[in-house]
């Protein structure tokens, strides 16, 4: 019973296995079942399909489907190995655990111990099964059994893989039979593919279109249409002799290409002939058809315009020349032999590298000929050989020449004689050098001049200003006075020449400073008025509420400009008005766009002289310059300053109506409002002060009068200082001494100015290459300062200087916060003279030396303040502010003068507020120092009057 | 560690008290009465960073008791975080390639819980055991509900879901018992034509008349469509493997037609029997799985956890001795590990690589697995 059920499990589960065969025509899908059911139920670990393979006669089995994947590990077996050797022999074969060959046939991972079963499947191929837990192999009936199984399995595997070869070369031919078939149709030419019998089997839209047959393809499709008379009649302009050719070509059956025939509508088709064989069969054949009716027009074209181009190109006077990539002339061109003195047949096949290229431009060609290598064109300049010998200049402009595949095979150049432009280029070049050298001269005479000039000057007039100081009678003074406005005056010309050449070497820097542009016009209203005083004249001023903030800009230079322009209107009128006004074009962009205008009612210019006044050297007429004098470069120099600023010089006038000279600048608007600034900084004054008296300063300067000068203003700041007398005793002091300060004199015996700070800032063990060095000297030329700050100097400030500007200089290298110094800046002071030109009636003398000895005074003044401030001396310092008092009064510096009242009344009271006094007294100190540099430019206008009132 | 109150907090307290490092994954087995608040707790485990997993199952063992409420939790370190599948009943099961299995000297396991009554399920097991195979333990078992019907039953930070599974490579070693102690009543018999889970011919006859025909012959009773389930529950089929214990199919409905619907695929021309057993014969089973994890193991045995994947129609076929058969599985452990109490679910299907074998789905099985820390 037993056995029976034993029986019937076995038939059950082989009729599973069996049916699991074949479930798919998909080889893999079909093993996978097969597989998977096998493992299930015969409880195995894995089992795997191999095929045959074929490598050079060589056989081997390749892993084809295991299940589970993740034990492949091996992926081939050799069909030399012994076991598969006996399997060739026998259908089936197990092997196990303990058989010597078990270890070599494992390919799978994490095989320890079992039995392989292998079965052969056909001719194609192996399966292997495992079991680990049969370690004797498997039993022989089993194996029987499953060997018919099996072989099912092989059958259906066949089938598989040959319905799968068959399936892809059905595929493969489907395939190619539609790319075929799109190929034909897609094709730019007209296909007609014709069987033996002359029926069409294939065409395409383009064949339909390019013969103009009015069907479709596949309504040939099975027609006889090349051997039609009736259907190709109408097409071929000669239709008879197409139809005879043709029938002489398919009688031949050999191939034609490259044909050309004429259609009815003047349309030229190229055609080709294919006969098809199949071996000795004919199958048919294949017809090409391709318009080329354009190709050919472009082709006459071309060849037209080809001839064209060849006349001009023959008859312009540019050399053309084709080479190949040796340079071997391949066709020189007549205007290029005529150039070079060669006959066509003198070059055709030399090499003209060797023969034309003057040597050293050999390199030169090579570079070219790599460039010319990647395609590419360019323009250059060589010198080539004549037959007779001599050289020209030629520029190429070359170009490569390509092959119909593309391929560069040489290059053409067009060649131009440069030769006269070369020469004139060489002309030229040498007329620069030495114009170059003559300016070069002239500025290096300027330099020496400057400096030689205005160094004694600056002696003179410091020495002058001792002289005044030392008691003279007055006399003596006349002549002192005289003395000081003369070298003023000359000091004044040389200025001007100086600011001339500046500007024509284009080394004229402007400044950007803040200033009151209305407080500066009414100075110079002040000035100019009390300047025509003797005249029945009025000075009047303009100026346009709308500048409401200080402007940013050059004081100096439209100091400069505008006082040139009245001084001309003093000078030229003798009755009526002279008019300075500022009226605001525009304000945008932080900018004012401000009119400036100075309007007389004197003698005039005449219209056609007009043109001439802004000339070198030029007035109205000679008899203007005896009668009025002047070097003629006032004018030059305004309408240069003005364009310089980005200005245009404007004049209008009419003889004996008057003149109006007008300009237009951009100046920057500060942002600060002139009003409210005034009262601002009596504390950051005492601040600056304080900076200033703390410093160390090194003096380097070798002549006596100018020491004397530097040391009476370092003197004035309360501060420690030390002078040497050349460079290389400056360089010695450095070392051993730190300073907060140097102050280098340019030009001086031993060692110079540039040289010492080298020095100085080279040897970083000297404990000043960090101290700030000024520059002080009289030459004032760009390349000057350039020397001196490309030598690691910081500034540059041209004798004479004022002490202000020095001050200023000063505490822009100390370590003075920001907003003191910039506050310092600011400070705003107010002085008039009118007050002094009343009281001294007029008298510009008197008004100089009330100035001149304010100047002189103060210093000492606010010394002694100071000291009596720090000695807790208040009724010393009241004494001094009531003297300060009414010289504040004299010069109407009003805001000083209340505040002096308001000082002297407190320090009267029991209490004093030290720190409001001390304040005060700052503020009042640094007043002063501002308003002497105002009264300086003041005192120019009047050593100028002095001069010509005398 | 057994949460008899399953409500939120208290889930959330017992989460906290595991304490969970960086590189360890939780495990959540929920009695499907429990799941009222799955999305909140989605939403706690993610705030917290924490990895996680788990599934909806119609029962949960602990020790010897049986629990239809409550929840077990566990924490096991892991190599990378649970992977989920989804749309098992698509066959394409994309991304499955991407299981990642670190190298490892020792042997890791994964712990497979997926939709118990998705479609698919062996061709998901296959494709599983193709990539990975023997490189790892498997042991899990299908989730879902009591009832039957296909509903969302697996969770993990990503979500909920139905239709899915989720697999975790935890670092432990294991040692697996699979045994389900049904014995051949009749056949054998060829399921002549089949599609998936449902049997169309037995024989080239309707598979109910055939079926029924057994099972009224040995009970002596008449079957019908209506009292279908309170007799298939004793007579399961059986797919024949050669010199190994068949593969149980658990019969769980029959239509109109007469074709019968089983947990798991029973592929066309699979050779079946029809099973039976007894209570002893089913407790007996239930010592020796664990028994068969004991003699696998490394001496001395030591698990730091005992996982037990128990059919859900086991208690129904013992009834009141389905305790008993805890008890075995205890007994059996506690020879070595007295404080130990096994855990556990009530499953729809269960999953063991099984040896050197195919990873495989059962029925009516009980799959033990011991987790060790080397």
């Amino acid at each position: 019973m037993t056995d029976n059920i034993k029986i019937i499990q076995d038939i059950c589960l082989l009729y599973e296995l069996s049916l699991a065969v074949g479930s798919s025509l998909d080889a893999h899908e079909n093993c996978k079942h097969f597989l998977r059911t096998l493992i299930s139920r015969k409880s195995l670990n894995f089992a795997s399909v191999w095929l045959h393979r074929e490598d050079g006669g060589n056989g081997y089995c390749e892993l084809f489907y295991i299940t589970p994947a993740y034990r492949a590990n091996k992926r081939y077996l050799s069909c030399a190995h012994p076991v598969l050797k006996e399997l060739s022999k026998k259908p089936y074969l197990t092997i196990g655990h303990a058989d010597a060959a078990f270890k070599s046939i494992i390919t799978e991972k994490n095989v320890q111990k079992g039995s392989y079963a292998l079965f052969r499947l056909g001719k194609i191929g192996i399966l292997t099964i495992f079991s680990s837990s049969k370690i004797e192999g498997f039993g022989n009936t089993e194996l029987a059994q499953l060997k018919n199984v099996v072989d099912k399995f092989a059958i259906s595997l066949e089938g598989c893989l040959a319905h799968s070869q068959l399936k892809d070369e059905i595929d493969n031919r489907e395939i190619a039979q539609t790319r075929l078939t799109n190929l034909i149709t897609n094709l730019q030419a007209g296909i007609l593919f014709e069987n033996e019998k002359r029926e069409v089997i294939l065409t395409n839209h383009t064949f339909c279109e390019t013969l103009n047959i009015p069907l479709k393809p596949e309504e040939l499709i099975g027609q006889n249409i090349s051997g039609k008379e009736a259907l190709v009649k109408d097409i071929f302009s000669n239709s008879k002799d197409y139809l005879e050719g043709v029938n002489e070509i398919l009688e031949k059956k050999e191939l034609v290409t490259g044909k050309f025939v004429e259609l009815a509508n003047g349309k030229i088709l190229e055609w080709d002939f294919i006969p098809l064989f199949s071996g000795p069969r004919y199958l048919g054949h294949l017809w090409q058809f391709n318009d080329v009716t354009a190709r050919r027009k472009a082709q006459q074209v071309i060849q037209e315009s080809e001839e064209k181009y060849r006349g001009i190109i023959e008859n312009m006077e540019l050399g053309l020349l084709e080479v190949d990539l040796e340079h071997n002339i391949l066709r020189p061109y007549k205007y290029f032999c005529e150039m070079l003195g060669y006959t066509a047949e003198e070059l055709i096949g030399k090499n003209a590298l060797r023969l034309l290229v003057v040597e050293e431009y050999h390199e030169k060609m090579r570079t070219q000929d790599e460039i010319r290598r990647y395609g590419t064109s360019s323009v250059y300049e060589v010198q080539l050989k004549k037959k007779d010998g001599s050289l020209m200049w030629a520029l190429i402009s070359g170009a490569p020449i390509t092959d119909s595949k593309g391929n560069i095979v040489g290059s053409i150049g067009v060649h131009y004689d440069l030769t006269d432009r070369k020469r004139l280029e060489t002309d030229l070049a040498e007329a620069k050098y030495i114009a170059e050298q003559a300016r070069k001269t002239e500025r290096q005479f300027l330099v020496n001049m400057s400096h030689e000039i205005r160094t004694p000057m600056n002696a003179v007039i410091g020495m002058a200003y001792l002289l005044g100081e030392s008691d003279p009678t007055p006399v003596q003074k006349d002549y002192i006075d005289s003395l000081r406005f003369s070298a003023d005056t000359l000091l004044g010309i040389i200025d001007n020449i100086l600011d001339f050449s500046k500007i024509e070497a284009g080394e004229l820097q402007f400044e950007e400073k803040k200033f009151n542009l209305k407080e500066l016009l009414a100075a110079l209203q002040q000035t100019f008025q009390f300047k025509v005083r003797n005249k029945a004249i009025s000075v009047n001023m303009s100026f346009d509420p709308l500048i409401e903030n200080f402007v940013v800009g050059d004081p100096h230079r439209l100091n400069q400009i505008l006082t040139n322009l009245l001084g001309n209107a003093s000078k030229f009128t003798d009755r009526g008005t002279i008019a300075i006004g500022a009226r605001m074009v525009a304000h945008r962009e932080g900018h004012y766009s401000i009119e400036f205008s100075v309007q007389d009612t004197g003698i005039g210019i005449p219209s056609e002289k007009l043109q001439d006044v802004f000339k070198n050297f030029k007035q109205a007429n000679a008899q203007v310059a005896r009668e009025y004098g002047g070097t003629g470069l006032g004018l030059t120099i305004v309408k240069q300053l003005v364009e310089l600023q980005g200005g245009s010089m404007q004049v209008k006038s009419k003889p004996d109506q008057g003149s109006t000279f007008s300009f237009v600048l951009s100046l920057k608007d500060s942002g600060i409002q002139v009003a409210n600034h005034s009262e601002k900084s009596a504390m950051n004054v005492n601040h600056s002060r304080q900076y200033l008296q703390r410093m160390n300063v090194l003096v380097v300067e070798d002549n006596a009068m100018n020491q004397k000068l530097i040391s009476k203003i370092l003197e004035s700041w309360g501060c420690r200082y030390e002078i040497v007398n050349n460079g290389k005793k400056a360089v010695s002091i450095t070392e051993s001494n730190q300073y907060d300060l140097i102050l280098m004199d340019i030009h001086m015996p031993e060692m110079g100015g540039v040289e010492a700070a080298r020095h100085i800032r080279e040897n970083k063990q000297n404990p000043n290459c960090q101290t700030p060095i000024v520059a002080l000297t009289a030459a004032a030329l760009l390349e000057e300062k350039k020397r001196a700050l490309e030598a690691g100097m910081n500034e540059f400030l041209t004798r004479p200087f004022s002490p202000s500007r020095l001050e200023e200089c000063a505490l822009r290298f100390l370590d003075v916060p920001d907003a003191i110094n910039r506050d310092f800046y600011e400070l705003e002071i107010k002085v008039d003279l009118n007050y002094l030109f009343e009281f001294g009636n007029g008298d510009h003398f008197f008004v100089k030396d009330m100035v001149d000895t304010f100047n002189a005074e103060m210093p000492g003044v606010i010394k002694d303040i100071q000291t009596g401030f720090v000695e807790s001396n208040w009724p010393k310092v009241a004494k001094i502010v009531h003297k300060l008092k009414s010289n504040f009064m004299m010069f109407g510096m009003t805001a000083q003068h209340a505040k002096s009242v308001e000082l002297e009344k407190s320090l009267k009271q029991a209490k004093v507020d030290e720190q409001e006094v001390a304040e005060t007294i700052e503020w009042l100190a640094r007043s002063i120092e501002t308003a002497q540099s105002i009264l300086e430019q003041q005192t120019a206008v009047l050593r100028t009057e002095a001069v010509s009132n005398k | 560690m057994l949460l008899k109150n399953a409500d939120i907090k208290t889930v959330e307290q017992g989460i906290n008290a595991l304490d969970v490092q960086q590189g360890e994954t939780v495990m959540v087995l929920l009695a499907e009465k429990s799941a009222n608040e799955i999305r909140t707790l989605i939403d706690f485990f993610n705030r917290r960073n924490i990895s996680f997993f788990g599934g909806l199952f119609p029962g949960l063992v602990h020790g010897t008791e049986r629990l239809e409420e409550g929840c077990i939790i566990k924490k096991f370190k892991t190599a990378a975080a649970p992977f989920l599948v989804k749309n098992l009943s698509d066959k394409k099961l994309e991304g499955l390639n991407r299981i990642h299995i670190p190298a490892a000297e020792k042997k890791m396991t994964i712990i497979i819980l997926l939709d118990g009554l998705a479609s698919n399920i062996n061709h998901f097991l296959e494709g599983l055991n193709n990539i990975i195979g023997d490189r790892v333990n498997f042991i899990g078992g299908g989730a879902g509900s009591g009832s039957l019907q296909q509903q969302l039953c697996l969770f993990n930070n990503e979500g909920f879901f139905m239709d899915a599974a989720i697999c975790c490579v935890i670092e432990n070693n294991s040692n697996l018992g699979v045994r389900h102690g049904w014995k051949k009543l009749a056949g054998p018999l060829v399921a002549t034509a089949s599609d998936g889970p449902r049997i169309i011919q037995l024989n080239w006859q309707n598979a109910f008349d055939v079926y029924k025909s057994y099972m009224e012959s040995d009970c002596g009773k008449t079957v019908t469509k209506k009292n279908f389930l309170e007799h298939t529950k004793d007579y399961p089929f059986g797919i024949f493997r050669e010199n190994a214990d068949e593969i149980v199919r658990d019969p769980i409905g029959v239509n109109e037609q007469g074709d019968v619907t089983c947990i798991g695929e029973v592929p066309a021309n699979t050779v079946l029997h029809i099973l039976k057993s007894s209570s002893e014969m089913l407790i007996e089973a239930a010592a020796d799985a664990m028994k068969e994890c004991k003699s696998n193991a490394k001496q001395p045995f030591n698990p730091e956890k005992t996982f037990v994947v128990d059919c859900i129609t086991r208690p129904s076929a013992l009834g009141d001795r389905f305790s008993e058969e805890l008890e075995a599985i205890r007994n059996q452990l506690n020879i070595q590990q007295p404080e130990q109490e096994p855990f556990g679910i009530l499953s729809l299907g269960e999953i063991s690589s099984y040896g050197d074998g195919l990873l495989e789905f059962f029925n009516k099985t009980i799959v033990v697995g011991t987790f060790h820390a080397d």
